[in-house]
């Protein structure tokens, strides 16, 4: 008999049994759908970790100046003066495989002015080569440029939520902002940035109400607490990112002793970040692989269980079909294709019902979902494995029944 | 395809004997027997005469402990499983007494049943399976499930899906045990008529108004023929 027979009886005998094949494959259905439905969460997440991290630069190390309570902050600066140039210096000079160090400054703005009015901001200064290190990019205008630095020029560059708040559908360039006292001249506006803010407790700003201004201007013009860190982060760039974690390691080492042990900075590797984000994700996948495996290996037993009663109901038609000509492998075949046709079905049902949920899940906890191909393929290739294996005992009981026996079953 | 020998089966010191808790039974002690091509025959006996296990050595759902069996020319006491399979859906046709008709399919799926395992295209297995409900009587009822259809018309169903194949015989086990008396006429009358066709048809029946209407009768006790008779003047006998 040829297999194409073997899947148009099974088809029928699963219609001709709807309910109880819908049973049957209710397990398929929710081991598959979970596996999509799992793995699509798994992978919506570490996409996020991905651009998040990819964000702060992946060659980069970023030493950044710990938030102090007052009095904390008064006993660490008699040790140590906090993440300063200084800092920057010695690590561009000690610490090999260090092609860039870029300080940075976050000022305190208690006024952000422009025509329209008032506004909430976020104000840093930094270095031309800032935007090229945390991929910065452009809607128009340009970045802050060395001249800027060397002169100490009144420039800005402005987050695209920002822009829109001031100057709406207006022309950006050219226009003035005012920050605290000081007039800046908008000069390049960024494009939006991710909303996510923290990631893993490291806070990683969005750029879209951020103001830029040169690292030199934003020193002289704006005072700053003696208490406070003279600058709020200094990026580390790397030749290789693969050197992160020694890097890291060596300008630990540097800091400690040029802040005199006094623990007033953090240093964030994003290389560390990713490596941990990626033990935290296969952690995950195997612990909703084994859980859904297990509901996969329960629908299995069901199956098993069903073409076991199926074999015992049919005893008589396996009498009549091996009387008049059926081979023990063609009952072989005939019921192994029937749980395989049930897997398989319920397979399909599955991956329609993990993508039904992965959506709902996005809609409803606001999660990124991302149903990846692999996964449809894994979870239906398993219940597919599942479906064979569960067929094969109740096949192998129903090929060995002696005919007459069976012809006599009642 | 098939090739023709003038006796189509011949029994020789056939024996089969079962184990049951532990003590013998011969179901058949010795059968000597030869049917030619052609012949219709009644094999009667009591309950426990042997009558089944017969049916079941000449249908090759079972094979005997000792003797021979040769069945158009093969001898088929030695042969495995697979190889009595394919014999079986070669030369024999199987008639039995509750039908035994696959209850989903229709008129045209369970003749064709026979055709599915020898492996014959869509196209054909659908052809000769009408061809042979027409020869009973059902072509009017091809697309009927079997609940559809009354006592009488399950058993001509039956009767087709054992034609389909052509087969060296036709094995008719209390054909008409679940059928009133005037559909049990109606369907003996298939098989005589068949049998004026020239088919060999072995019937197995306790009744003897059935039986009468075969030309041979054989009678079994514990095991053995202890009657085999032929009426005079037998048409059917060539």
């Amino acid at each position: 008999m040829i297999v194409r027979e073997a899947i148009l009886i099974s088809l029928g005998s699963i219609v001709d049994h709807k309910m109880r094949s819908a049973l049957t494959m209710l397990g398929i259905i929710f081991g598959v759908g979970a596996v999509i439905a799992m793995l699509s969460i798994g992978a919506g997440a570490e996409q996020e970790a991905l651009e998040t991290i990819s964000r702060l630069g992946l060659e980069n190390v970023v030493v950044r100046a710990k938030e102090l309570k007052p009095d904390e902050a008064r006993e660490v600066r008699t040790k140590s003066l906090g993440v300063s140039l200084r800092d920057a210096e010695a690590i561009r000079d000690a610490v090999p495989g260090v092609e860039l160090v870029a300080p940075k400054v976050e000022v305190e703005p208690w006024e952000v002015l422009a025509a329209s009015g008032t506004v909430e901001a976020k104000v840093f200064g930094v270095v031309p080569e800032h935007a090229g290190l945390v991929n910065l990019s452009l809607t128009e205008g340009r970045f802050l440029d060395p001249r800027d630095t060397a002169e100490h020029a009144q420039v800005a560059v402005v987050g695209e939520e920002l822009r829109q708040e001031v100057f709406g559908l207006n022309e950006t360039l050219g226009r003035h902002i005012k920050v605290n006292d000081v007039w800046f001249e908008v000069v390049g506006v960024l494009s939006g940035g991710a909303e996510v803010d923290t990631f893993q407790g490291v806070s990683i700003s969005s750029t879209s109400r951020s103001i830029y201004l040169p690292v030199s201007t934003a020193l002289r013009k704006f005072d700053r607490s003696p208490l406070d860190s003279p600058l709020t982060e200094i990026i580390v760039h790397l030749e290789d990112a693969e050197f992160g974690t020694e890097a890291a390691e060596m300008i630990g080492n540097l800091l400690e002793h040029l802040h005199g042990g006094a623990d007033d900075y953090e240093l964030v590797v994003p290389e560390a970040l990713l490596a941990e984000s990626r033990r935290t994700q296969r952690l995950f996948n195997f612990v909703m692989g084994c859980i859904a495996g297990i509901s996969l290996l329960v629908g299995g037993i069901g199956i098993m269980n069903i073409m076991l009663a199926s074999v015992l109901e049919r005893t008589r038609e396996i009498g009549i079909r091996r009387a008049v000509g059926a081979k023990r492998r063609d009952i072989l075949v005939q019921f192994i294709v029937e749980s395989f046709s049930i897997s398989a079905l319920g397979g399909i049902a599955g991956v329609l019902m993990g993508l039904l949920i992965a959506r709902a899940v996005a809609a409803a906890v606001g999660w990124t979902t991302l149903v990846t191909l692999w996964s449809v393929l894994l979870a239906t290739g398993v219940a597919l494995i599942v479906g064979l294996l569960s067929g094969v005992y109740p096949a192998y009981r129903a090929a060995n029944l002696d005919p007459i026996e069976s012809l006599r079953y009642e | 395809m098939t090739t023709v020998h003038a006796q189509v089966i011949q029994l020789l010191g056939v024996e089969r004997v079962y184990l049951m808790g532990g003590t013998e039974v011969r179901a058949l002690d010795g059968i000597d027997l030869v049917i030619d091509r052609g012949e219709y025959v009644a094999v009667m006996g009591p309950s426990g005469s042997g009558k089944s296990t017969l049916m079941n050595v000449l249908g090759c759902l079972d094979t005997p402990n000792r003797g021979s069996y040769t069945l158009n020319g093969n001898a088929v006491h030695d042969l495995v499983d697979d190889e009595l399979t394919s014999i079986r859906n070669r030369e024999i046709g199987f008639v039995f007494q509750s039908f035994d008709l696959l209850p989903r399919a229709n008129a045209v799926d369970n003749a064709a049943l026979p055709l599915l395992y020898a492996g014959a295209s869509t196209v054909e297995r659908r052809r000769r399976a009408v061809e042979a409900l027409e020869r009973v009587g059902l072509g009017d009822r091809l697309s009927h499930r079997p609940n559809e259809l009354s006592g009488g018309e399950c058993q001509r169903l039956a009767i087709a899906r054992a034609l389909v194949n052509e087969p060296s015989i036709l094995l008719a086990d209390e054909p008409t045990g679940n059928l009133d008396s005037a559909t049990s006429e109606e369907i003996i009358g298939i098989f005589d008529d068949l049998s004026n066709q020239g088919a060999t048809v072995v019937l197995v029946t306790h009744e003897e108004d059935i039986a009468a209407h075969a030309p041979r009768r054989i009678r079994l006790r514990d095991g053995k023929v202890i009657q085999d008779s032929r009426e005079r003047g037998d048409s059917n006998h060539r």
